[in-house]
């Protein structure tokens, strides 16, 4: 298990673990659950056979090559994650299946398909970089701290996000108004189970409580719903007399409940449909999904129900007495539930929840294709059987076949490339799409938190309440309180706590030895064939979704068993949830599973860490401070930044600052133009950003959540000197003043890369190849090319001049190609991509320099932004007695309303770094007085206690009669920059219908002037220049008006003549001036007969 | 303002000159003169740096725009700066000998390790110039790093210019002035009023150390020129009074009393290693002088036109 705390890998590490899973041990269980494919062919066939069958016996994924070399050419077989970025392919190994195909129960025949070239995960154990040592990630052009944990699909850095979905193999008492919706008698009380197999095939199972006492099990076969009587389900599991099942359920309690009532109501609904015995249970149940099913006919009823159980029901155990007991089990919670002796659960909490892994979906997917493939072979065989007739018989079509109809490859690379998810089943889940995102590398806080991220699914975002986006306690340690963004995602975008992790290993443990552990500690165990009755006071003890036994002892065990898990006889991060107290449904709940959160707290006992889970946490005390400590308290916090993400720890001195703004932090952070990489020049990204000179802060956290994650390796800001001061007017409204000096020696420059590739695949019209002649050289020379026909790389790329010049073979001419960028930039890297035989792709990649403009964004790291209003000469800048000149000035009208303490506070850290020349702690929660900390530090080194100084005006001279807050704050540089954004025109391009300027920065289009701007124009009299802004620059126009039908179409001017006339009326036109919209509109009115008539004094 | 009236005459004491360093004391003139001779410092005293830079070959890390902005930044020594002319007052199309020094910088690392390029690195492309080299007496100046077979080939112009138009043409790391602060003890009512104790707490008040207790245990003051006019010692004088006798607080009949005399200030010139911290002073004096010549070259027009 994970030390305490993270390295920056651990981050990434549970996508790889699962994915590891996933591929290894998950395709292993995967073939063993993947149902046989039976073809059942007509019995006067001539096909020579009754039934096939074809299915999965081996599945092996293997790590990304490329096409074997070309002989003579000594080249590296392996494909790296850098070559696929850089080419837009994407890192794929194959997937290859042994499959097993059988005729009319005799011989197996056996042979190998190729599946297609499924998206590997970077860094898992099927990339080639898994157990690479940072030498050898460089030379492959690797940045030096990969983390892995993406696809690279089409060129893109793709993750699967982590999703929040009910926890499995708990039951859930659920009161939903809408489960009334499902038929008669039905009422809001449900038990709902999600149960997972060890092949992550998932599905639920809904108790739903009738109102006549009775319960009736729900589940989804084939995308449809079946209703079942649940006593039908239990007789279908256990043959059982009605006696021992009424006993069963009552467990002896005749005094304070009616449970025993509604279970007479229960049996007497067997007895009505006359099922006595298992076998007309079960033959009830065949025939009633028979039709869903579709089995191959010669299965029974009996067979058929009994699948139905397997594969549908329950299916975590594969036990029909761990099934029978669960369902008594849910039956007794749903009664509890119904008679309002436990309060019903909520699946909005996150002690009901866990998380849905990468690797976990993607098996998912991998297992529904491979189903799908199956059946559409299926599909086939029997549409050719008449044509092909003892064809079939032969190996070979079948591998051909099954190669046609399996590109599950593909099928995955859709996946990820969109998002979406194409499924007949659903897999039950709430979404359809929106699975996946880019890594976005804009800085390394950008990066690192995609990891992180945990959505509640996109189901929720059109939801109108907001329950679901609650911040509540159950969420403590596991979810971040802090780092959510505001508006729409708000709440259902959520980020994993510094210290919390997502169980994504299996643990390596025998269910055997866990019940023996307990056995030894006191609890009775459930036997497994017989019915053994405990009485009320015993409370059930559950091992993933399968009670293991009873105890009467739950205080007294569940001590023992915690010792027992410290000390490693069962596994460390299983959950040891005892719901101890009404109105909680009694119980302990062990589990294993994986996507389970689990975090590290002290044990005060031992002392040892502990690893505890949501439901776990809900039912222990915890302090969170030593001074928290109660009798009753059981565990401690390692630390109270444990609550916090990692982004929400670097925040300096956020414990001093108003929440709202730690949150508008955590989003800042994440579009600061900084240190994403430092591999640039193997990176071809859309679009890159740099800061030239970034420096470590002062002042930051030095907890363990920031400093082992590398956030002092990938800077994103300058520590600048802010004086807090109202000066020159044009710090108003969180616009700050830079010093000229201070940016003409480097303050904030930064750099945007943007990559271009032109695709030069052969066409009929086009097969483009190097030019080659003397005159194409010269050409290429005369255009200001390299006679290869690029340019030189550091040559300025210009708007509209040529940048490539290539000789097309189809015309036999040169064809230029020139910079599409507005913006003036730098050739920074040319690539030609392709493949041995032919250059098909190159890659330009622009530099462009954006060092600070008037209008780019600024902020400090506690949600104070502002925009660069103007650069201020430094001789006009206030300066202090020691010469000192601000970097950047601030207006104080930022603090009073927004109470960013945390800034203060770091501004007199910084200013004492500075002096003393040290790094500054800042992490949150520190118990010293910062203030009077850094104030002393302060009066020591000859300035005043606060960080103010006395302050001269740079422009007259004299002394400013306040003392002004001095200090150094980190300072960020945002990526909104106006070079991206400003937007003018006079006239330029129109639209063809209405002749209306278009919309968009990028067609150089016009702004919408609206009615509100009009308003305002009109109320300020100024007319002219509304005419000017809807008439003029927009869609003037001069047509003809008749004089005598007031029409503004029919006019025309009439051949050599200047007079226009009327085609409908003969009368005399005149020339008017018109917005051309009006014209359309008069159009549009004429072809619904709606004459537009103009009344006119000409 | 009583005392700007009085009849005084303009004075310079100077107080200490190092290599990079001088600090002088000028007296007899209102801040308006003190501010307009470091604003000149800062702004307009001319200084020469590299300006244009042509990248023939760079495989270097570092992209062309930050080694050029880099080798902007380097001080040249510049004392014979008069005799080059401003770029734009020169007759010639692009540059010459009158108004540019080139340099080369054409390094590569055949060696391998990583190889430092350094100011010292920067060669004169003629014998002239030579008076024009950078400021590098503190040891050479990195411009960038070399891996193994990294080259890079650049020539550049330095060329004469003003801190106004890029802080890399200001001579000074700092330019500034204060007010000769002015501190006022009652003696009588600090022996009579204030214990030793509280006499001790005065002098431990100021944060740079401005008071000394000498031996009679009085307040003396021996580093009047350390004040930075914070009030602490004010503050703490007021505060022991309150605490003793709730007197009514008069600023004016304080027991210590920090003033400035507001024509006397002390400058501190702190010099980019470009001119030497005296020529810096003497320069702006000279500019500041030729600014007002050129103001009075306007009045006979402006007389003739009555």
């Amino acid at each position: 298990m994970r030390k305490h705390g993270r390295s920056a890998q651990d981050i990434t590490q549970t996508h790889i673990d699962s994915f590891d899973y996933a591929m290894t041990e998950g395709l292993l269980h995967l073939c063993e659950r993947l149902l046989p494919c039976e073809i059942e062919f007509p019995e006067n066939s001539d096909v020579g056979m009754r039934v096939c069958k074809i299915w999965f016996e081996n599945l092996h994924l293997g790590r990304p090559y490329k096409a074997p070399p070309t002989e003579g050419i000594q080249k590296e077989p392996r494909l790296f994650p850098t070559e696929c970025r850089l080419s837009d392919s994407s890192y794929a190994a194959p997937l290859v299946a042994q499959v097993a195909w059988q005729i009319d129960n005799l011989s197996i025949d056996r042979f190998k398909v190729n599946l297609g070239n499924v998206p590997v995960m970077v860094k898992s154990e099927f990339c080639h970089l898994s157990k690479m040592n940072q030498e050898e990630l460089i030379k492959l052009g690797e940045d030096i701290q990969e983390l892995g944990g993406y696809f690279i699909v089409n060129g893109v850095e793709k993750i699967i996000r982590l999703l929040i979905i009910q926890k499995q193999n708990y039951p859930l008492a659920i009161v939903r108004g809408a489960f009334t919706n499902r038929g008669k008698m039905y009422t809001q009380f449900a038990v709902v189970i999600r149960c997972v197999r060890d092949d992550l095939f998932t599905q639920s199972v809904t108790v739903h409580y009738l109102t006549d006492g009775d319960c009736n099990v729900r589940f989804i076969l084939r995308r449809g719903e079946v209703f079942i009587p649940a006593i039908i389900i239990l007789k279908c599991l256990k043959d059982i007399t009605d006696l021992d099942l009424y006993n069963r359920l009552v467990r002896g309690s005749y005094s304070s409940n009616q449970t025993y009532s509604r279970v007479e109501v229960l049996i007497r609904t067997a007895a009505k449909l006359a099922i006595f015995t298992r076998e007309s249970a079960l033959k009830y149940l065949g025939s009633r999904v028979r039709k869903i099913m579709n089995p191959p006919s010669y299965m029974a009823d009996e067979q058929v129900g009994e699948l139905v159980l397997r594969e549908h029901v329950f299916v975590h155990t594969d036990n029909d007495n761990d099934k029978f007991n669960l369902l008594v089990l849910m039956i007794e919670k749903l009664y509890a539930l119904a008679e309002n002796e436990i309060s019903p659960e909520s699946a909005d909490v996150l002690s009901s929840q866990e998380f849905l892994l990468p690797g976990h979906l993607y098996l998912n997917i991998m297992k529904e294709n491979l189903e799908n493939t199956l059946e559409s072979v299926k599909v086939r065989i029997l549409k050719e059987a008449p044509k092909q007739g003892i064809k079939i018989r032969d190996k070979t079509y079948i591998q051909k076949i099954l190669e046609q109809h399996a590109n599950i490859g593909k099928k995955l690379e859709y996946f990820l490339a969109t998002g979406n998810l194409i499924s007949r089943t659903g897999l039950d889940l709430m979404q359809a799409a929106g699975f996946t995102i880019i890594a976005e590398k804009i800085n390394y806080a950008r990066y690192l938190s995609h990891f992180q991220s945990v959505h509640r699914g996109s189901y929720f975002i059109e939801m109108k309440i907001s329950s679901v986006r609650k911040l509540l306690p159950e969420s403590w340690g596991f979810l971040c309180p802090v780092h959510t963004p505001d508006g729409a995602p708000c709440g259902l975008l959520n980020h994993l706590s510094s210290t919390c992790v997502p169980v994504s290993k299996n643990l390596e443990f025998n269910k055997k030895e866990v019940i023996d552990v307990c056995h030894s500690l006191g609890m009775r165990l459930m036997s497994r064939e017989e019915i053994t009755i405990f009485p009320v006071e015993y409370i059930p003890v559950m091992l993933d979704g399968c009670i293991i036994g009873y105890t009467n002892e739950p205080e007294e065990f569940e001590k023992k068993l915690r010792l027992e898990k410290i000390r490693e006889t069962i596994p460390r991060t299983m959950e040891i949830a005892y719901l101890s107290r009404k109105p909680l449904f009694l119980g302990i709940f062990l589990a294993t599973t994986q996507g389970r959160l689990v975090r590290p707290v002290r044990h005060i006992e031992t002392g040892e860490k502990d690893w505890i889970g949501p439901l776990e946490q809900l039912n222990l005390s915890i302090a969170c401070l030593p001074k928290d400590r109660k009798p009753e308290t059981s565990h401690e916090e390692f630390s109270p930044l444990n609550m916090l993400s990692i982004l929400a720890c670097t925040t300096p001195f956020s414990d001093h600052n108003q929440s709202p703004r730690n949150m508008y932090q955590c989003q800042m952070a994440k579009q600061t133009m900084g240190t994403p990489l430092y591999n640039y020049q193997f990176r071809n990204d859309n679009k890159l950003y740099r800061l030239t000179m970034p420096q470590k802060p002062l002042v930051s956290s030095k907890c363990r959540q920031v400093r082992r994650n590398g956030f002092e390796k990938y800077p994103s800001g300058t520590n600048a000197v802010v004086a807090v001061i109202s000066y020159t007017g044009y710090d108003m409204e969180d616009a700050m003043i830079v010093n000229k000096s201070a940016y003409e020696r480097g303050f904030g420059h930064g750099i945007v890369y943007k990559a271009n590739i032109r695709d030069l695949n052969t066409t009929k019209k086009e097969n483009f190849s190097w030019i080659q002649s003397e005159a194409a050289k010269k050409e290429a020379t005369e255009k200001g090319l390299d006679t290869d026909g690029l340019p030189f790389v550091g040559q300025n790329g210009i708007s509209q001049q040529p940048e490539l010049l290539l000789f097309n073979g189809v015309t036999s001419s040169n064809k230029t190609f020139s910079y599409k960028d507005m913006e003036k930039s730098t050739y920074d890297d040319i690539k030609i991509i392709g493949t041995d035989t032919r250059e098909f792709k190159v890659n330009f990649k622009y530099r462009f320099q954006r060092n600070p403009i008037i209008g780019d964004k600024f902020s400090s790291r506690h949600g104070q932004k502002g925009v660069l209003s103007v650069l201020w000469p430094q001789e006009d800048m206030p300066f202090t007695e020691e010469g000192l000149t601000p970097d950047v000035i601030i207006n104080p009208h930022a603090f009073p309303s927004r109470m960013t303490i945390g800034m203060l506070i770091e501004s007199m850290a910084g200013k004492v770094g500075a002096i003393k020349g040290e790094f500054q702690e800042a992490a949150p929660f520190q118990e010293k007085d910062k203030v009077d900390y850094f104030g002393k530090q302060l009066l020591e080194a000859g300035y005043s206690y606060y960080g103010s100084e006395t302050m001269y005006s740079g422009i007259f001279g004299t002394e400013m009669k306040a003392e002004i807050f001095l200090g150094v704050v980190y300072y960020q540089r945002l990526r909104h920059m106006v070079a991206d954004k400003y937007q003018a025109r006079s006239t330029g391009p129109v639209d063809i219908l209405t002749h209306q300027p278009v919309k968009g920065r990028k067609r150089h289009g016009g702004i919408r002037l609206g009615e509100m701007e009009r308003d305002s124009l009109l109320g300020h009299g100024a007319s002219f220049l509304l005419y000017d802004r809807l008439m003029k620059c927009s869609d003037y126009s001069e047509g003809y008006l008749c004089k005598k039908c007031g029409s503004i179409l029919g006019c025309y001017l009439v051949k050599g003549k200047e007079k226009a006339v009327c085609h409908a009326c003969q009368g005399e036109g005149v020339k008017v001036a018109l917005p051309y919209v009006l014209r359309y509109l008069s159009n549009e009115l004429a072809a619904m007969n709606i004459k537009l008539g103009f009344k006119h004094t000409l | 303002m009583s005392e700007v009236y009085r009849g005084r005459a303009p004075n310079i004491e100077i107080n200490k000159i190092t290599r990079e360093k001088i600090k002088f004391t000028l007296s007899g003139v209102d801040s308006s003169v003190a501010n307009s001779l470091r604003r000149v410092m800062i702004a307009e005293v001319p200084t020469m740096a590299i300006d244009v830079v042509h990248i023939h070959t760079n495989t270097s890390s570092l992209h062309d725009e930050f080694i050029a902005h880099r080798l902007g930044l380097i001080p040249l020594i510049s004392e014979n700066q008069d005799n080059y002319d401003f770029p734009r007052d020169c007759k010639c199309t692009g540059h010459c000998e009158h108004c540019a020094v080139q340099f080369r910088l054409k390094v590569k690392n055949q060696e391998g390790g990583v190889l430092d390029v350094t100011s010292r690195d920067l060669r004169h492309l003629s014998q002239q110039g030579n008076d024009v080299r950078p400021a590098d007496s503190d040891g050479p100046i990195l411009i960038l790093k070399l891996r193994k077979n990294q080259e890079i080939d650049i020539t550049c112009n330095a060329r004469k210019g003003i801190g106004k138009e890029h802080a890399k043409w200001s001579p000074v790391a700092t330019a500034v002035f204060k007010y000769t602060p002015d501190i006022y003890l009652n003696q009588q009512r600090l022996e009579s009023q204030f214990t030793a104790e509280e006499r001790k707490e005065i002098v431990n008040s100021c944060p740079v150390g401005v008071y000394k207790l000498n031996e009679e245990s009085n307040i003396e003051v021996v580093k009047l020129n350390k004040c930075m006019f914070c009030e602490e010692c004010m503050r703490k004088g007021e505060m022991i009074i309150t605490r003793s006798a709730s007197a009514l607080l008069n600023v004016h009949d304080n027991v210590v009393r920090v003033s400035q005399l507001k024509d006397r200030f002390i400058f501190k010139v702190e010099s980019s290693g470009a001119l030497k911290p005296e020529s810096i002073v003497s320069k702006a004096f000279t500019i500041l002088t030729k600014k007002l010549d050129d103001i009075k070259q306007l009045i006979p027009p402006l007389i003739n036109t009555r």
